[in-house]
């Protein structure tokens, strides 16, 4: 996973400074490259794939709006981050803090998978509903961590709260899950080393 | 960092997050502790057991994605910000000082003529008043007795301007105030420099802003 900030590349800024400029096609460049990983961040946080979906597109409006005061030397990632997090974290008020998944079962009925792939299924299932059950605050921090690979650094920046901070909200979401997800962690297997 | 079991630290040990120093106060604990190493094992079956809730396929997809927020771009306008340089009141600034350069210059220019015509005669008692000569301070007077032989000047110029003739006193104020107009100008200038940016400048004077 990547831990330093990426430097746009040419392509990226200069569409940025189209975009700044008014060019809405430039835009919906920036939108294509970064539409999964907002996608799949705010997925993490609620749960729902089209209510992620509909986030990160409100999301990207917003930053259409706030792109003239966006600052070019920041990371145009997580300054959309930011948005989306945001966001993501008024949707979840709005739900009272809890998001039940709603994503509908897409096994195929009368499809027969390999028991390994159902298996690694559920356990996906319910180490997703693990994470939807913590605390939205160590939520957000676990996911940017875990799932977008942001440092310490980037993910105080995006959430606007210091590093200790972050620090100990991902002690804690881990500590969480640990707990919540103690009868599949005591399976020891070989664990790559990603790290 | 509690070097006895540092395990609100072994997250952050994992994830390359501590410092050099740091890393190695927990590398030595780790070799002595079997509980703080358990735990890091733990914290990374942990770390792969999340890897493993996979990433639902998106169901739009990006292209798609991207013209549906292109057709709501075009619904809403970008709200151009003005930059604090641009703003209608940073640009009262140099207008009032402008303002201020044009009445005082108008107000010496009537000084001046009306001077000009007391002299020649015309204008009878009006002029002669407009014209009167303006009462001289005393920190003036104190001023130049105090420096007046060591002022390195002609003494006529000395004693115009000691009798406060208007000529001479309405050049001092003149003086005085187009200095300080001057800098403040300037100061607002070298503001407004280092708060704009060039590109914007460059694209305002090829708009035509």
């Amino acid at each position: 996973m990547e831990r330093n900030v990426p430097s746009p590349s040419p392509q990226e800024a200069l569409w940025i400074t189209h975009a700044q400029a008014g060019d809405s096609g430039a835009f919906c460049e920036l939108v294509r490259i970064y539409q999964a990983r907002v996608v799949h961040m705010v997925y993490r946080m609620c749960g729902d794939i089209h209510l992620a979906e509909d986030v990160a597109q409100e999301a990207f409006l917003r930053a259409w709006q706030k792109l003239p005061a966006y600052q070019p030397k920041s990371s145009f990632r997580n300054w959309i981050f930011r948005i989306a997090a945001n966001l993501a974290i008024d949707n979840l008020r709005r739900e009272n803090g809890r998001f039940e998944s709603l994503e509908e079962d897409r096994q195929d009925v009368g499809q027969k998978k390999p028991e390994s792939l159902v298996a690694e299924a559920q356990i996906g299932e319910q180490v997703q509903n693990a994470v939807l059950a913590l605390p939205s605050a160590s939520r957000m921090v676990l996911v940017l961590r875990e799932y977008q690979g942001l440092s310490y650094q980037e993910i105080a920046s995006i959430l606007d709260i210091p590093v200790g901070t972050v620090m100990s909200r991902l002690n804690y979401a881990r500590t969480c899950l640990r707990q919540s997800l103690k009868d599949i962690l005591t399976i020891k297997e070989d664990v790559p080393d990603e790290r | 960092m509690n070097v006895e079991h540092p395990k609100p630290f072994l997250g952050a040990y994992l994830d390359g997050e501590l410092s050099a120093s740091q890393v190695k106060m927990v590398q030595d604990h780790l070799e002595h502790c079997a509980a703080c190493r358990e735990e890091v094992e733990e914290l990374k079956r942990l770390s792969h057991l999340l890897s493993l809730s996979a990433q639902p396929d998106v169901v739009t997809p990006a292209d798609r994605f991207a013209a549906q927020v292109g057709l709501q771009l075009s619904r809403q306008p970008l709200r151009s910000v003005r930059r604090p340089s641009y703003k209608w009141g940073w640009w009262l600034i140099p207008a009032g000082i402008i303002a201020a350069w044009v009445m005082i210059q108008a107000a010496a220019i009537v000084i001046n003529l009306t001077g000009w015509l007391g002299w020649l005669g015309i204008g009878g008692q009006a002029v002669a008043w407009l014209s009167s000569p303006l009462p001289q301070p005393d920190w003036l007077a104190s001023t130049l007795s105090l420096y007046r032989s060591n002022i390195p000047v002609d003494p006529s110029v000395i004693k115009t301007l000691a009798t406060g003739e208007w000529l001479g006193w309405s050049m001092v104020i003149n003086f005085v105030v187009l200095a300080a107009l001057g800098g403040i100008y300037w100061a607002w200038l070298v503001l407004f420099w280092q708060r704009i940016d060039r590109k914007v400048l460059a694209d305002m004077v090829h708009e035509g802003v």
